[in-house]
């Protein structure tokens, strides 16, 4: 038997204070492994679904600045753009050419709505018509005709059904007023929250049109990769590429960063923009990461009172023990193997403590997986079909597991090491 | 050789008739600019702007408003509703900014853009520049009620003209404008206003009623009234970003 | 050549303020093989002498000779070694490992030092202990499952594994009913007269004095007399 195996034996004693000091770091691991799964969770639903909201994964974009001071968004030609992608052979699921407007009115014969509206190919095997989840009409023959597709929640609010005349007021790209009418062709699965994001679709002439906008121009050119996660790294790729061509960019950066340079700056020309998924989500993520950190900060401190009670614990446990220690001693046990002993001791409680709360949060994040939360509409976009999705980081808990074990055995070094230094006669001397 | 005469006589009448009677509209459009402009004082009023639309509350909000033409600027400062107070609008040269006392932030907005949620433009808000950005595609007559008037055809003379086309109705006695359509690009009525209760100061004139009826929204309308209306000389920092900022401390 | 020898050895402890002197010089020597007993009253030194031929505790003053070799010249761990290698206890209280079951009490010094493969040899020779206490069908209880004789045996049996040369045992009777207390001794006797182990007592018990071959009594920490007896047995064996 080795010393482990016997540190292993000894945790079956006093049995009530080895569960509770176990079942504390348990706690800690229960609460972090939840947090961590939850917040992972909902960023992956969010990065999926968002991705059906905006132009792309990695989006390029143009701007003109007129004699006044206007700015005006244009893309006339995308071939630079598709022989860098395929000269780096980024993996992509889609491109797309589309017309982006911010914020239009949307109005019907009963009431008017803000939202974003996009110019596209909506036809076959574009990345829209096949993410879109259609619960009314369909987006067959969508890009011939003066068609508009819309969310749940828009057409509710606009109380419109299928066949319906909707009118699309914007400003053009000049800043001058102009109307144009759609009919409702299609309407799409609600975002929930992000319902401020839901805009509405139609054909990219159609847009181009009210935006007085040439034929074939367009405001984004957008890729869709195939792993969402590399966005930022083929961004970053891909403007190296086209900087070293020669094509002016601003600064890398959200969205408010770029209209601060739109306002501050001044040249000729087309001046270009390159944004990722995570430059938009990055306030988002923001938050989520804070959560995270909150949540190990928090969990820092209830282990450094954890340390502290492992450290008493095993003060007491030495000094119940003192005898035997002596007796270890006098068997021929060396110093180092009586300290180890102790310290084994502990790094296995907290070894349990980790495993067993680690399992138990796993736990929990199953069963949470399993309900059924379409009744929380407003919160779709953090779902993946209707439910939390099962999100285990197993790298983290290799991580927990290190710090934490680590941890317990420094809590219970001073005990321990005092234990090794006993003289035998010392220790058999003691009553306890 | 005499009846060739008498008619060349008579032509020469009607053609000169023709012509003394076809007013200068481009003079007349000029006129409401120039009538409506204050190019000699300062101006400041107090501002109602009531929006009413469809299954809400009627939205009431009250400013103080001042206006320097000469120089093409105006603040506006709203005073009511609390959760808008302090928020104003500054309009230097070409650049309308707005204030949120919350953030204590400008943010740049256009002319075209809504004033607040009214169915008003930032531009309405500023002096009369009809000549400057439309020229006349046609003209004609008709009647407001019991009044005569001029019906103008419009057409911007750029692409950033808020609307790419307009039509007014002048009253032909007095040279004011009564009414105004506005078109989108796509020649869909956007809008009508009607301007009434016309002020006489000076020799310059100001609407204190303007009622703004949204022709695509039917149920929308928003009406501006003009009270309290003084030429009293304004010190040049009211027309600055750390005025509003001041007034807000 | 005695396996053991003390040369003056004094112990000293502080006690607060105050310097207790528990042994004040003795000197004496062991033979191996020898059953011997250190009597004396409360307070004579006789643990302390123990605990000093036990290498579990180090003279203030004097020498200490296990198997010729001066132990005031080795480190912790070499002495830790030797006590290992060269001697086994028996105490008073038992002192077993109350997690482990009889058998892995027994075995468990087997497991400590340099050589602490359990070899089939090594395995073997734990039954023969396991037999020779007979406890042959207790191997797999706990300490808190036997009684104080049964304990007493798997103590013994406990000493003997590493097959020491020298058994200290330290009031091994005291918590015993006299019965079993003398089923222990006659045990003893036996290892000593079979295996040629020297146990070295250390004890209150008459009894024992009488069965001991070589008699130190102390009196306040120092030597009163020390010499050889003719070997007796218990009454009965």
């Amino acid at each position: 038997m080795s010393v482990a195996t016997m540190a292993l034996k000894n945790l079956s004693r006093q049995k009530r204070r080895s569960l509770l000091l176990g079942g504390a770091i348990a706690f800690g691991l229960l609460v972090i492994t939840i947090v961590n799964g939850l917040s992972g969770s909902l960023i992956t639903s969010l990065e999926a679904n968002i991705s059906n909201l905006i132009p792309g994964h990695v989006i390029l974009r143009g701007a003109e600045k007129t004699s006044t001071g206007r700015v005006i968004l244009t893309l006339k030609e995308s071939e630079v753009f598709q022989t860098a992608v395929d000269k780096l052979r980024v993996p992509y699921s889609y491109v797309s050419k589309t017309t982006n407007v911010q914020s239009v009115a949307l109005v019907s014969d009963f009431s008017t709505t803000y939202q974003s509206f996009s110019g596209v190919n909506l036809g076959q095997g574009t990345y829209l018509h096949d993410k879109l989840t259609i619960v009314e009409g369909s987006l067959d023959d969508f890009d011939a005709a003066d068609n508009i597709v819309i969310s749940e929640g828009v057409a509710k609010k606009l109380n419109v059904q299928i066949g319906d005349r909707i009118s699309v007021q914007s400003e053009t790209i000049t800043g001058q007023q102009n109307v144009v009418d759609f009919v409702l062709r299609a309407i799409y699965k609600d975002p929930g929250v992000a319902a401020s994001l839901a805009g509405a679709y139609a054909p990219l002439d159609r847009v181009n049109a009210l935006r007085d906008m040439k034929p074939g121009e367009f405001t984004t050119f957008g890729i869709y990769l195939k792993d969402v996660a590399t966005a930022d790294q083929w961004g970053a790729l891909l403007l190296k590429d086209l900087q070293d061509k020669g094509l002016p960019f601003f600064a890398r950066g959200g969205l408010q960063e770029t209209q601060k340079q739109y306002r501050d700056q001044t040249w000729t020309g087309v001046k270009y923009s390159l944004y990722t998924l995570n430059d938009i989500l990055s306030f988002i993520k923001g938050i989520f990461q804070t959560l995270n950190l909150i949540a190990f900060l928090i969990l820092l401190v209830l282990f450094v009172v954890i340390m502290v009670g492992i450290t008493n614990t095993y003060r007491m446990v030495v000094y119940e023990r003192t005898r035997e220690i002596g007796t270890l001693r006098a068997l021929g046990m060396q110093r180092p193997e009586v300290r180890n002993l102790f310290l084994y001791e502990a790094v296995f409680l907290g070894l349990g403590g980790i495993v067993v709360g680690f399992v138990a949060g796993v736990f929990v994040l199953v069963v949470v997986s399993w309900i059924d939360l379409s009744a929380w509409k407003d919160f779709n976009i953090l779902l993946k079909d209707n439910h939390l999705q099962l999100q285990v980081n197993l790298g983290s808990f290799a991580l927990n597991l290190i710090v934490i074990a680590g941890l317990t055995a420094l809590a219970a070094l001073f005990p321990a090491r005092r234990a090794g230094k006993l003289t035998p006669a010392e220790a058999l001397r003691t009553t306890n | 050789m005499k009846r060739f005469v008498l008619f060349c006589a008579a032509f020469a009448v009607l053609v000169s008739m023709t012509f003394a009677a076809e007013p200068d509209f481009k003079a007349i459009m000029a006129k409401i600019d120039e009538q409506t402009n204050f190019k000699a004082t300062d101006i400041s009023a107090q501002i109602t702007v009531t929006t009413r639309k469809p299954s809400v509350e009627d939205n009431v909000l009250q400013a103080q408003y001042f206006r320097r033409d000469t120089e093409s600027k105006f603040l506006l400062l709203i005073l009511k509703p609390e959760i808008n107070k302090g928020q104003g609008y500054l309009k230097l040269d070409s650049s309308i900014f707005f204030y949120d006392p919350s953030s204590g932030k400008f943010a740049k907005q256009t002319g075209s853009g809504n004033f607040q949620d009214s169915n008003a433009k930032n531009s309405d808000f500023q002096n009369s520049t009809l000549s400057e950005d439309y020229e006349i595609s046609s003209t004609g007559t008709g009647t407001l009620g019991k009044l005569e008037t001029w019906v103008l055809t419009l057409k911007g003379k750029n692409n950033e003209v808020t609307y790419p086309k307009q039509k007014i109705w002048i009253d032909k006695s007095t040279g004011l404008l009564l009414q105004s359509e506005a078109y989108s690009l796509s020649d869909r009525l956007l809008r009508t206003s009607l301007y009434g209760k016309y002020l006489s100061v000076e020799g310059k004139y100001i609407a204190q009623l303007t009622r703004i009826q949204d022709m695509l929204k039917k149920d929308e309308v928003t009406t501006i009234k003009i009270e309290n209306f003084s030429l009293q000389k304004l010190p040049d920092t009211v027309f600055t970003q750390a005025y509003l900022k001041k007034v807000n401390e | 050549m005695s396996i053991v020898e003390l040369k003056n050895a004094k112990k000293h402890y502080a006690l607060g303020k105050t310097t207790v002197e528990a042994v004040k010089g003795v000197s004496f020597e062991i033979e191996q093989g020898d059953f011997i007993s250190i009597a004396g009253p409360s307070g004579s030194g006789k643990s302390t002498i123990l605990n000093l031929i036990g290498l579990i505790d180090t003279a203030t003053n004097g020498d200490v000779l296990i198997n010729g070799q001066n132990v005031a010249t080795l480190k912790d761990r070499e002495i830790t070694l030797l006590r290992h290698e060269t001697i086994g206890f028996i105490f008073q209280s038992f002192n077993l490992i109350p997690v482990l079951t009889t058998r892995e009490n027994i075995e468990f010094p087997l497991l400590l030092g340099k050589n602490n493969k359990l070899t089939k040899e090594r395995k073997e020779y734990v039954d023969f202990l396991i037999e020779e206490v007979g406890l042959a069908d207790r191997i797999r209880n706990r300490p808190n499952e036997l009684s104080g004789g049964q304990r007493q045996r798997v103590a013994i049996a406990r000493a003997l594994v590493t097959k020491p040369v020298i058994v200290l045992a330290d009031e091994p009777t005291a918590n015993l009913d006299s019965q079993t207390g003398d089923d222990i001794l006659k045990l003893m006797k036996k290892i000593n007269k079979d295996l040629k182990t020297t146990f070295i007592f250390s004890t209150h018990d008459a009894k024992i004095v009488e069965l001991a071959d070589h008699i130190i009594r102390l009196k306040d920490g120092l030597i009163t007399e020390n010499y050889r007896a003719v070997s007796k047995t218990l009454p009965g064996s």
